[in-house]
C-alpha cells in the first residue's frame, strides 16, 4: 500500500467528495454554523509558528471565513500544532485537545507533523503526529505560507460540512486504546490522566 | 400586551445586540486595514456554540452562573425604556427607575463570578479580580454622571429624566457630566483601553476561561444584549431618548460608532493604570460638573 | 418641653437585640449574655438621663466579661479603654445637660434654653461617645479585634446588635431630647463626611484582609458609617432609611456571623489562605451566604437594596451630591470584599484535604431566619415602612407613604419589588430552561483538578487557591495605598508611649533621694516668690 504524505491527503480529500449529503435540513445547517465559524487554539509548538501572525492580521486577514484566535482549549474548535513536537510539548498538546468539546479538529501545520520533517532523525522529536492524536487537515511545507494554510482551513470547512463519522474526534474517542498505547509507549510511566476519565462524568 | 412589549423589546435588543457586535468586528477590521468578518459573524458564532456536541460543566454553581448573568441583562433591558413617550416599549420601567437599573448592571457579573469561582481556575478569578478592581474607578464617574442627571431632573425616574431633557439635552446641559460618563461608558462597554479583564495574553480568558459550548454561548448573547442596554441608558440619560425606533436605532448606532473607533486605537490600560486614570480624569470632570450644576 | 418616651424605638431596637440574642444563648456564659439583654433592655427603655447611662455602662462590662473568656488581655485592654473614653464623653454630657436643667429625667429636658456654646459642647461630647461606639476610623482599633478575638457566636452578637447601641444613642439624644438646640449645622456636615470616609477607608480595609471576621468587622464599619451620614441630615426620610439600614444590617450581619461560625466550627479554620472549595460539602451554607453578600451588597432582588435605595434617595432630596457619589463608591467597592468573602471560603479548588467536623444544627437557625427576612423584605419592601413612619411620626417629622406593600416609595421615584423579584424569576427559569434543551450536552468534569491550566496537569499539591489574596493589587493603587498604610494604631501607639513617659515621670517623682526633694521644694518656693512679686 502506497505510503507518505501525498496519498494519504488524496484519502482524505476522495473520502469527503464520497460522502454525499445524506444528512437533514437541520443537519446541514448546523453543519454550515460549524464550518463557519471556527475558534481555533493556535499553539505554536515549532518554528512553523511563526507563519500563524500574518494569518490571522491584516495581511491575509483569515477573520474573513469566520476564523478567530481563542486563548483557552475549552472555547477552541479547531487545534493547529504547528511544527515538530518534542514529548514534553506533545503532553501539554494532548492535554489540551482532550480539553477541548467535541465537535474538535486538528491541523497539522508543517512537514514535522506528517513526518518529522527535517527533525526526521532527531532523538527528542515525535515523526508522526498522527500517531498520538488524530490530525484532520495537513498542510505541508517548511514552512508553508499563510495561503496554504488558509487554503487548509477552506479543505477543513468542507470537511466539516461532509461531517463525515470519520472525523478525528470520532476516531479518538472510538480508537482510543490506540492512541493511548501510543502516547504510553512515548511517555513511560508519566502519562496524562486518562481521556475516558475525565469525561466519564454524567449530563447535568 | 405587555407580555408581548417586553418580548419585542428582547427581540430588538438580541437583533440590535448581535448587529452592532458584527459591526464592531467589522469596522475595527477596517481600523486595522482588513476587510474582516460577516456582519452576521458573531451571531453565527453563537448558535454554533449552542449546537457543539458538548460543553463541561463544574457543577451546580458553574451551571448557573451563565444563567444568572443572562437573567441579569434581561433584566437590564426591560427596565430601561427604549422610547421617551407613548405607551410601547416602556417595558417594565415604571416598576424601577434609574437607581434600580444601576444596581441591575452589577447583579449579572457578580452572579457569573460565583459561577467562575466553582469552576476552581485561578485564571477565571483573576479575572474576575480585575474586573472588580476596575469597578471600583469604573462606576465612580458614571455615578457622579447619574447623580448630577437626577437632581437636575428632581427624579430618578426615566420617564421624568428624559422629560427634562425635551428642551435641551443633557450632554449640552452638563458637558463634563456627560464626558465624564462616556469615558466610564466605554469601560463598561469592555472595549480598549479598558479591556484588561480578560485579557488572554495574561489571564488566559479571564472570566470566560472555563466556560464552553452552550455556556459560552449564552454569555455571548446576553453580552450583545447587555452592550445594547447600555447604550440605551446612555441615549435617555444624555440624549433625551428617542421619539420612535428610527430615531432610537440612529442615536444608539453613532454612540456605538463613537466607542468603537476609540476603543480601537487605544493601548490596553493595566489594572492599576485604569483604576487610576478613572479616579484622575473623568471623576474629576464628574465632580466639577456636579459643583457647577 | 418634650414628653415623649419614645416606645416604639425602642421596641424596635430591644426587638432587634431579641431577635440576635435569643436564638445565639448557650450554657456558656449564659448569664452574662442575659445581663446584657437586660443592660439593653434599660439602655432602649431608659426615660432619664441615668438610667441611660446605667444600661450603657452594663452593657460595656457585661460584654467586656463575655469577650474576656477568649481574647487576649491586649484585646481587653483596648475594648475596655475606648469604652470607658467614649463612657465618660456621655457622662460630660449628661453631666453638662444636668447643669443646665437641673433635672436627668427626659421630660425635664428642654434644649432651646442651652445657650449655644453649652450645647455644642454637649454635642460634641456625644459625637465622641457614639463614634467611639460605631468605629469611626480612628477609633476603631478595638472594634476589629474584638470581633475577631470574640468567641464565633458572639461576634455575630457584637456586630449585629452591640454595634447599633451607638447608632440609638445619636436617635435618642439628637432627634428627640436636644431637638430643639442650636447645635452649630456645621458639627453634622462634619459628622456626615467623618461616617462616609469611615465606611470608604473600612471598606479598602475590609478587602485586604485574609481573616474571614477581620473582613466583617471592618464590613461592619463600613455600614455603620453609612447610617452615621445619613443620620447627620437629621431629617425625616432620612431618619427612615436610617433605621431600615439599621435593621436590613442587623440582619446580613447575623446570617454573615453565624454562616462563618458554621464554618469555623466545620473546618476549625478562621483564614482565606486555608479555606476554599467548600460550595460541594455545605451548599446549603453557600446558598445563606450568597443571600448574606447580595444583600450587603446592596443589590436588587434582596432586602439589601431597600435600604440603600432609601439612603441614596434621601440624600438626592438634600441635594447632596458629592456625599452620595462617596456613600455609592464606598458601596460600589464593597463587592470585592463582597466576592472576596464568599470565594475564599466556598469558592476556588480545596487546598489539602482536611478532616471536616459538622456544623451545629443550631447555627442554621439565624440563618435561615435572616434570609427568610431579606427575601421577604425584596419582595415586600414596604413592609416595615408603616412602623418607621409611625416612629417618624413620634419624633416629630412626616408621615410616608406605604400605600403598597410592594412599592417602596421616596421622593426620587419608587420601584415595584415584587416586579423585580418576577421579572427575574421568569428570565431565569426561560433561560435555565434554554440552557437544558441546547443541542449541546453538558458534561461534568469528574476531577476537579481538570481545569485548563495551560495543558498542564495541576496535581492535588498545587496550589490553585491563590484568589484569596485578591485586593492585593489596592496597595500598587496611589490613591488607595495610603490609607491602608497608615494605621490608627500607630497613633495611639504613640499616645500611649507619651503617656507612660508621663507617668514614669510622676513617678519618679515619688522614688526620689530626700535631697532631691529639698531641692524641688526650695525651687517651688523661689518661683512662687517670684511669681508672688
Ligand atoms: S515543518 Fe519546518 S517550519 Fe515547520 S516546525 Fe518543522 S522544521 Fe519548523
Amino acid at each position: 500500500m502506497d505510503e507518505g504524505f501525498i496519498p494519504y491527503q488524496q484519502s482524505l480529500e476522495d473520502e469527503e467528495q464520497s460522502i454525499k449529503s445524506t444528512q437533514s435540513v437541520i443537519e446541514q445547517a448546523i453543519a454550515w454554523f460549524r464550518a463557519h465559524s471556527m475558534f481555533v487554539l493556535a499553539y505554536g509548538t515549532g518554528c512553523g509558528a511563526i507563519e500563524m501572525p500574518p494569518t490571522f492580521t491584516s495581511r491575509y486577514d483569515i477573520e474573513r471565513l469566520g476564523v478567530v484566535g481563542v486563548a483557552t482549549p475549552r472555547q477552541a474548535d479547531i487545534l493547529i500544532v504547528s511544527g515538530y513536537c518534542s514529548p514534553k510539548t506533545l503532553k501539554r498538546v494532548i492535554r489540551s485537545y482532550e480539553q477541548m468539546s467535541e465537535p474538535k479538529y486538528i491541523i497539522g501545520l508543517g512537514s514535522c507533523t506528517i513526518n518529522g520533517g527535517m527533525y526526521w532523525d532527531s532523538y527528542n522529536t515525535i515523526k508522526k503526529l498522527d500517531d498520538f492524536l488524530p490530525v484532520d487537515m495537513y498542510v505541508n511545507g517548511c514552512m508553508p505560507r499563510p495561503e496554504a494554510l488558509i487554503e487548509g482551513f477552506v479543505k477543513l470547512q468542507e470537511k466539516i460540512r461532509a461531517n463525515s463519522s470519520e472525523a478525528g474526534y470520532i476516531q479518538y474517542r472510538t480508537r482510543y486504546a490506540h492512541y493511548r498505547a501510543n502516547q504510553e509507549r512515548l511517555f513511560g510511566t508519566q502519562v496524562q490522566p486518562r481521556y475516558e476519565e475525565n469525561f466519564a462524568g454524567m449530563n447535568l | 400586551m405587555l407580555l408581548l412589549d417586553l418580548l419585542l423589546m428582547l427581540l430588538i435588543a438580541y437583533g440590535f445586540g448581535f448587529l452592532y457586535y458584527g459591526l464592531y468586528r467589522n469596522l475595527s477590521a477596517r481600523v486595522h486595514g482588513r476587510f474582516g468578518p460577516s456582519l452576521a459573524q458573531s451571531f453565527s458564532d453563537s448558535i454554533k456554540l449552542f449546537v457543539k456536541e458538548e460543553s463541561t460543566t463544574f457543577g451546580w454553581m458553574f451551571y448557573l452562573g451563565p444563567v444568572i448573568m443572562a437573567s441579569g441583562a434581561v433584566l437590564n433591558v426591560l427596565f430601561i425604556p427604549f422610547l421617551n413617550q407613548g405607551e410601547s416599549l416602556q417595558g417594565l420601567s415604571s416598576y424601577g427607575n434609574l437607581i434600580v437599573v444601576l444596581y441591575l448592571m452589577v447583579l449579572g457579573p457578580l452572579g457569573n463570578a460565583l459561577g467562575v469561582g466553582s469552576s476552581g481556575n485561578p485564571f477565571g478569578v483573576m479575572g474576575v479580580t480585575r474586573g472588580l478592581t476596575r469597578l471600583l474607578a469604573l462606576e465612580l464617574p458614571f455615578y457622579l454622571a447619574a447623580i448630577g442627571v437626577m437632581i437636575d431632573a428632581g427624579s430618578a425616574d426615566f420617564g421624568i429624566i428624559m422629560q427634562a431633557q425635551s428642551t435641551q439635552s443633557n450632554m449640552f446641559a452638563h458637558p463634563l457630566l456627560f464626558a465624564a460618563a462616556f469615558i466610564s461608558f466605554l469601560g463598561f462597554m469592555g472595549k480598549s483601553p479598558f479591556d484588561v479583564v480578560g485579557a488572554p495574553q495574561e489571564v488566559y480568558s479571564g472570566p470566560a476561561t472555563e466556560f464552553s459550548g452552550k455556556f459560552l454561548a449564552l454569555l455571548m448573547s446576553q453580552s450583545a444584549m447587555f452592550s445594547f442596554a447600555k447604550l440605551l441608558l446612555m441615549v435617555n440619560l444624555f440624549w433625551g431618548g428617542a421619539d420612535h425606533l428610527g430615531e432610537l436605532v440612529a442615536k444608539t448606532f453613532v454612540l456605538f460608532v463613537a466607542a468603537t473607533f476609540i476603543g480601537s486605537v487605544y493601548a490596553r490600560f493595566s489594572t492599576v493604570q485604569s483604576v487610576e486614570f478613572l479616579i484622575r480624569i473623568p471623576t474629576l470632570l464628574g465632580i466639577v460638573g456636579l459643583a457647577l450644576l | 418641653m418634650f414628653h415623649f418616651e419614645a416606645t416604639l424605638l425602642a421596641h424596635l431596637f430591644f426587638g432587634l437585640s431579641l431577635l440576635v440574642i435569643l436564638p445565639l444563648l448557650r450554657r456558656r456564659d449564659l448569664v452574662l449574655h442575659l445581663l446584657l439583654l437586660l443592660s439593653l433592655g434599660i439602655l432602649f427603655y431608659a426615660s432619664s438621663l441615668a438610667t441611660l447611662f446605667i444600661g450603657w455602662e452594663m452593657m460595656g462590662w457585661s460584654s467586656y466579661f463575655i469577650l474576656a473568656s477568649s481574647a487576649r488581655v491586649a484585646t481587653l485592654q483596648r475594648y475596655i479603654l475606648f469604652n470607658l473614653g467614649g463612657a465618660f464623653a456621655l457622662l460630660g454630657a449628661i453631666a453638662l445637660l444636668y447643669g443646665f436643667m437641673g433635672s436627668l429625667e427626659y421630660r425635664d429636658i428642654d434644649a432651646s434654653l442651652l445657650p449655644p456654646w453649652a450645647m455644642n459642647a454637649i454635642a460634641l461630647l456625644l459625637f465622641v461617645a457614639v463614634f467611639v461606639k460605631s468605629g469611626i476610623i480612628g477609633l476603631h482599633d478595638w472594634v476589629v479585634d474584638s470581633y475577631s478575638e470574640a468567641t464565633p457566636l458572639f461576634s455575630a452578637i457584637l456586630s449585629a446588635i452591640l454595634s447599633k447601641a451607638g447608632i440609638y444613642l445619636f436617635i435618642v439624644m439628637f432627634m428627640v431630647l436636644l431637638k430643639e438646640g442650636a447645635t452649630e449645622p456645621l458639627l453634622f456636615e462634619i459628622m456626615a463626611w467623618l461616617g462616609v470616609i469611615t465606611s470608604i477607608v473600612a471598606t479598602f480595609k475590609a478587602i485586604s484582609q485574609d481573616e474571614m471576621r477581620r473582613l466583617l468587622a471592618y464590613s461592619s464599619i463600613a455600614q455603620i458609617g453609612y447610617i452615621i451620614t445619613i443620620l447627620a441630615l437629621m431629617q425625616g426620610f432620612a431618619l427612615e432609611a436610617a433605621l431600615y439600614h439599621t435593621l436590613i444590617h442587623t440582619l446580613i450581619k447575623l446570617l454573615l456571623f453565624m454562616n462563618i461560625a458554621s464554618i469555623i466550627a466545620i473546618t476549625q479554620k478562621e483564614r482565606f489562605s486555608e479555606l476554599g472549595g467548600m460550595i460541594y460539602h455545605a451548599p446549603v451554607l453557600f446558598l445563606l451566604l450568597v443571600i448574606g453578600i447580595i444583600a450587603l451588597a446592596g443589590m436588587p432582588l434582596l432586602g439589601g437594596f431597600n435600604s440603600k435605595f432609601l439612603i441614596y434617595t434621601a440624600l438626592l432630596e438634600e441635594k447632596r451630591a458629592l456625599l452620595l457619589g462617596a456613600v455609592m463608591f464606598s458601596s460600589a467597592s464593597a463587592f470585592l470584599y463582597c466576592y472576596k468573602l464568599v470565594y475564599g471560603i466556598y469558592l476556588g479548588q480545596r487546598p489539602q484535604e482536611a478532616s471536616l467536623h459538622v456544623s451545629p444544627k443550631s447555627y442554621y437557625l439565624p440563618q435561615l431566619l435572616s434570609a427568610a427576612l431579606l427575601v421577604l423584605l425584596a419582595l415586600l419592601p414596604s413592609l416595615p415602612v408603616g412602623y418607621l413612619s409611625v416612629i417618624g411620626v413620634e419624633l416629630g417629622f412626616a408621615p410616608l407613604d406605604d400605600s403598597n406593600l410592594f412599592i417602596l416609595q421616596s421622593a426620587f421615584g419608587s420601584f415595584h419589588g415584587g416586579a423585580l423579584m418576577g421579572a427575574f424569576g421568569v428570565a431565569f427559569v426561560a433561560l435555565l430552561g434554554l440552557l437544558q434543551l441546547a443541542h449541546s450536552k453538558a458534561k461534568k468534569v469528574k476531577d476537579p483538578l481538570d481545569i485548563s491550566y495551560c495543558g498542564e496537569v495541576p496535581r492535588s499539591e498545587t496550589n490553585l487557591h491563590f484568589g484569596y489574596g485578591m485586593g492585593y493589587e489596592l496597595h500598587r493603587i496611589s490613591f488607595i495605598a495610603p490609607l491602608l498604610r497608615h494605621h490608627s494604631r500607630v497613633l495611639w501607639d504613640r499616645l500611649s508611649l507619651i503617656a507612660s513617659d508621663f507617668s514614669a515621670l510622676l513617678s519618679s517623682l515619688y522614688s526620689l533621694s530626700a535631697q532631691h526633694v529639698t531641692l524641688l521644694a526650695l525651687l517651688l518656693f523661689t518661683l512662687l516668690l517670684l511669681g508672688g512679686q
